[in-house]
């Protein structure tokens, strides 16, 4: 079924000069740079650990995407909390380049804020992701670039005006390049949305779907979800980079009602369970994970990410107008539980599938 | 009449919850006897079991306040300690610098010439107003951070002077306080390491130091070792050394960092702390390695209380317990629920086996009560009952002790004798809401329904306490009012689950018993007084099984004025008419509402309509049996005189499973009187009228029985045949609401 984007591209190419062109560019693929990168989201971890640090090296990881602090409104009063712990003492990595502090913040935090309180935002986050990149983080290794500052948050429409403000004031504060994580829904719907005021997006390829909506579908990354996003010829004008997840989760429910998440395949837990499919699982016995206690009866959802969807999303991402030249591609999350969930070659491919 | 009913109505006298929808969840449900209070001093109260995050907060006393204890030891015993409490908390710096002699802390040290000391209070409290960070931000505020900085010099400079040993850790710390505040890292480790990590004969300021130490150090197995010590023996940072640790860290890496076994069992307490399971295997791990450890009674009254929650919680409240409460817990996970519940009477058997192996609480209340209680708990009622007999409580506990032993007299058959005798527990000031609920519940389940309504009258007397210590509760057999599907007031219970018979055993019960004695008094103090909203309860349930001469003879009972108090919000909601009604009509004016009924009037009269329709010699039946119709009909959902068989209104009927659900909903006894009206009709129109409202019945019957599962609607039967066999009729009919008025006219 032809949609009204085929439509337009049959009349182009009845545009001499669109054929030339569609010609030249059919004869020589083009050929897009990737720059390896990885997050690392965990707040309370003071080092990475052996697993994690042969990764970087293994798999040539250039950028490290570090969550520095996480910023929300308590008791309404703007205030950083979730910083990180981390001390990044890598002298045998000659690999990693460079360190962007992530920033995330939560959406009402622009709702309701003058621009004067945003204005001071700005000037917080500047000084703090600073210190935390290059005094706590870095340890005052030089040898870490710190060019960018990335900025997490989930707009809607009533926090835009405020948030693309801060953006800018950002950029001001901080006399870096600024870049925002974006997601699918704003990506194809921008006209709506808008277009974040900054130098880059990353955009996330997951969580498409709510996890406690959508029982018979994996949540962490749905590619037919996926492809109703991608399915569309916009011409995003900001540089785009691509973030895809590695991640895991357990979501508990007790008689059908949500009770907390667990980050990460528990194996222990798992082996109490009994199950009819590869998604939900019944607790066959008591016990507590991360606080919650689950009981006989419980159920959990199971969510992962295989090689094969993996594949499926970068294919879906090369046959989209996303990709354009450089650009960098991001796992989430650098954690030896989940990284060690796959070979290497698969983490390695997972890369080399964009430059092909 | 008015646009009454918007969503829901209630009764102005019933509990209502002014905020909105609100379902009762967590603590609200949850059922405890054994309040932890009773066993410490306060210094664990935000670890008591609770479904919320914490339990309530620390409060420092004269009596558990370490830093108290060490200045009145300073003092050589001479201050009592809530004036040394006052002294070092409360008392100004001003009153200090001018030695006030008021203050018999002060007046001590100026007689005793310890002037060095009064120095010290005075900067510690000059200290105080620096005590938060800089700013979450971190930029440095460079004022406070200079102060900090020429504070902890004048500390450190101080604490080399001073020959008292005391004041010179006391000193210390002050500086290894501000460091923290300054966030110098380094130089709260310098004054740590310098003058607080190789002390021998800790006290309660070196746990202080260690404290502030450990949560400036990283988050591992070394932090999490200092954190569970400073847990044991520094109850005034227990709240925040327990936020700093790290559960994630194995507890295998915190207990190698331990040298005795009291210090391994500080670590095993700390990973048990917050275990919303079972964790009888660290209370084992923690007693081997320090049987007399203080953390140990604290965490097995924390293991009783979420036993009680499993276990108790369902038996009375029969909300699932606390911690897993959920509003849509239903029949089907019934099965499951006692699945759990058995597995958790398993478990407090288990427990109570162990805690009564422990010698060293063989004569203590957790060793004598605390084991009897679970091994009721488990199940054992006649081994409790038993139990509970073989020892004597301390003054402190008799109370419990005794209320113990009566609900589990109850489960074993006891009864009105029983409880006379042990009156003394019920009628206090401040009886305990749960143990009084338990008792009703008890006396319900043993059948002695009677009494269980007049406990149940008991509870939710002061609104003003209900959100703090109220009881909601559901019922057996899952009716509920329109409004939830649980209660808090006795009743609306007795409405959902007692019989017309159960009702008139309670109403002579209050008043035909003669030689009251203060027991009873107490008993009936609520319901005597309302004894006609009981007679309007026992009408209003032969109402609904229509039996209207014992309606009557009940609504006769009500005193007269009550249907017109505020207490009974009949003004509002039984102020139509209710033998008018047309074809659309539910709740909206119409023109019959001229004139207004009592519900004795409306009963009453429906009883004459009814008779005179079966009268042989009548010879209007249709018209009297289309009254009684019209009647039925307004005494439904959907009439405007549904307070005749309900008290509450809703636009959802989901947790009403009533008896007469079938009339109330589908409006069955308005149909057949219609049809019975159409039999008897004398015109073609009228027969097409009576048909037309049989058909206006069955519709919400259909509707009733068919919108909500998407199922296809059958078709009417009854518009079928008005179509059929009154022609002419038919479109006037189900087009025109003026036709009502014609033909009804007709009957006059």
């Amino acid at each position: 079924m032809f949609s009204i984007f085929e439509d337009k591209f049959i009349r182009e190419m009845r545009n001499p000069f669109f054929l030339l062109l569609f010609l030249l560019i059919g004869c020589s693929e083009p050929k897009i740079e990737i720059s390896r990168a990885f997050y690392f989201w965990e707040n309370d971890t003071q080092f990475i650990n052996e697993d994690e640090e042969s990764t970087l090296e293994k798999l040539k990881i250039e950028k490290l995407y570090v969550k520095v602090f996480e910023v929300e409104r308590i008791d309404g009063v703007i205030t950083p909390i979730a910083k990180s712990s981390l001390k990044l003492d890598l002298p045998h990595n000659k690999v990693l380049k460079e360190l962007i502090p992530c920033i995330y913040i939560q959406d009402d935090v622009f709702v309701k804020a003058s621009k004067n309180q945003i204005k001071e935002l700005a000037e917080n986050i500047a000084f703090l992701a600073k210190k935390y990149i290059v005094e706590n983080i870095g340890m005052g290794n030089s040898n870490f670039l710190y060019n960018e500052i990335q900025i997490d948050c989930d707009w809607t429409e009533s926090s835009k005006k405020m948030y693309f403000y801060f953006l800018k004031r950002m950029k001001e504060e901080s006399k870096k390049e600024i870049s925002c994580t974006l997601r699918l829904y704003p990506y194809k719907f921008h006209e709506v949305m808008g277009i974040p005021p900054c130098d880059k997006v990353m955009l996330m390829c997951y969580n498409l779907l709510n996890p406690l909506n959508n029982a018979n579908k994996n949540s962490i990354l749905d590619t037919d979800e996926m492809s109703k996003y991608l399915d569309t010829d916009i011409d995003y004008p900001i540089h785009i980079d691509i973030a895809l997840p590695i991640y895991s989760w357990m979501l508990c429910y007790e008689n059908e009602r949500f009770r907390g998440v667990i980050h990460g395949v528990d194996e222990k837990l798992l082996s109490y369970m009994s199950s009819k499919n590869d998604l939900w699982y019944t607790m066959e016995r008591d016990t507590v994970v991360s606080g919650v206690y689950m009981r006989m009866g419980d159920r959990v959802k199971v969510e992962r990410i295989t090689k094969t969807q993996l594949n499926k999303a970068i294919e879906l991402i090369q046959g989209s107008s996303v990709l354009k030249n450089e650009t960098v591609v991001s796992l989430f999350h650098l954690e030896s539980k989940e990284i060690n969930n796959y070979q290497y070659e698969t983490l390695d491919s997972i890369y080399s599938a964009f430059s092909r | 009449m008015k646009h009454w009913i918007l969503f829901t109505a209630l009764l102005a006298a019933s509990q209502t919850f002014a905020c909105g929808p609100w379902y009762p969840y967590g603590d609200e449900v949850r059922f405890s006897l054994f309040n932890p209070e009773s066993f410490d001093d306060g210094s664990f109260s935000p670890f008591y079991y609770t479904a919320d995050q914490f339990g309530s907060s620390y409060k420092s006393t004269a009596e558990n306040d370490l830093n108290t204890k060490l200045w009145f030891n300073y003092c050589k015993g001479n201050v009592a300690l809530a004036d040394i409490f006052n002294a070092i908390y409360t008392t100004s710096t001003e009153d200090f610098e001018k030695k006030n002699t008021s203050n018999p802390m002060i007046t001590y040290l100026v007689k005793n010439k310890l002037n060095e000391v009064i120095d010290y209070i005075v900067f510690a409290k000059s200290c105080s107003g620096l005590n938060s960070i800089n700013s979450a931000w971190e930029s440095e505020d460079d004022n406070a951070f200079t102060m900090r900085n020429k504070k902890i010099k004048f500390a450190l400079k101080k604490s080399k002077k001073l020959m008292d040993t005391q004041l010179v850790q006391r000193y210390q710390f002050l500086a290894l306080r501000l460091a923290f505040y300054n966030n110098d890292n380094q130089k709260l480790g310098e004054i740590y390491s310098d003058y607080f990590k190789s002390r021998d004969d800790k006290n309660v300021i070196d746990y202080w130091a260690l404290h502030y130490f450990a949560v400036m150090s990283p988050s591992d197995a070394v932090s999490n070792f200092q954190l569970a010590q400073v847990f044991a023996h520094a109850p005034s940072k227990r709240f925040a050394a327990s936020l700093a640790f790290n559960r994630k860290v194995v507890i295998s890496d915190v207990i190698a960092q331990a040298k005795t076994n009291t210090e391994r069992a500080n670590v095993y307490a700390m990973y048990a702390l917050r275990n919303p399971g079972k964790s009888i295997k660290h209370l084992v791990q923690i007693y081997q390695l320090d049987p007399n450890s203080e953390l140990l009674s604290f965490l097995v009254v924390r293991e009783i209380n979420k036993i009680e929650d499993w276990v108790l919680t369902p038996r009375y409240s029969m909300f699932p317990p606390s911690m897993n409460a959920d509003e849509f817990y239903d029949r089907s996970n019934q099965e499951l629920l006692q699945k759990r519940i058995q597995s958790d009477q398993e478990y407090a058997k288990r427990l109570a086996e162990w805690i009564g192996s422990i010698s060293e609480l063989k004569d203590h209340i957790l060793g004598n009560l605390g084991v009897a209680y679970l091994v009721g708990i488990s199940g054992d009622v006649s081994q409790a009952n038993e139990l509970l007999t073989t020892f004597r409580s301390k003054k402190e506990f008799v109370s419990l002790h005794k209320k113990t032993s009566i609900v589990f007299a109850l489960r074993s058959g006891k009864s009105y004798s029983y409880l006379e005798s042990t009156q003394n527990y019920f009628m206090t000031e401040n009886a305990d809401p749960d143990f009084l609920f338990a008792v009703g519940r008890e006396l319900e389940y043993n059948g002695a329904k009677t009494l269980a309504a007049l406990f149940f009258s008991q509870l939710n007397q002061n609104e003003n306490s209900f959100w703090d210590n109220g009881i909601v509760w559901k019922g057996s057999n899952h009716i509920g009012t329109l409004y939830a599907d649980f209660y808090s007031d006795w009743f609306f219970y007795m409405d959902g689950h007692y019989t017309a018979e159960e009702v008139i055993k309670v109403i002579q019960f209050v008043t035909e018993r003669s030689n009251e004695t203060k027991f009873d008094k107490w008993l009936m103090r609520y319901v005597q007084p309302n004894v006609s909203h009981l007679h309007d309860l026992l009408g209003t349930k032969y109402m609904r099984s229509d039996e209207l001469y014992l309606a009557i003879a009940s609504f006769r009972q009500v005193e007269s004025g009550l249907w017109d108090s505020d207490s009974y919000p009949y003004m509002d909601y039984l102020d139509a008419n209710p033998f008018y009604t047309d074809f659309n009509s539910e709740h909206t004016r119409t023109p019959g509402d001229t004139i207004t009924y009592t519900k004795l009037e409306i009963a009453t009269q429906l009883q004459s309509y009814i008779k005179r329709a079966e009268y042989p010699s009548t010879k209007n039946k249709s018209y009297y049996y289309f009254q009684a119709a019209n009647c039925y009909f307004n005494m439904t959902h959907h009439g405007n005189s549904w307070m005749m068989t309900r008290y509450y209104w809703s636009g959802r009927d989901i947790y009403s499973k009533l008896e007469d659900d079938g009339n109330y909903f589908n409006c069955n006894r308005a149909k057949e009187y219609y049809l019975k009206a159409m039999d008897f009709a004398n015109t073609e129109d009228q027969k097409a009228l009576c048909l037309r409202m049989a058909g206006r019945c069955e519709q919400y019957q259909l509707l009733e029985e068919y919108s909500y599962i998407g199922y296809d609607m059958p078709e009417n039967q009854s518009y079928n045949r008005l179509k059929r066999d009154f022609k002419d009729n038919y479109k006037t009919m189900i087009g025109k609401c003026t036709s009502f008025e014609r033909i009804y006219a007709t009957y006059r």
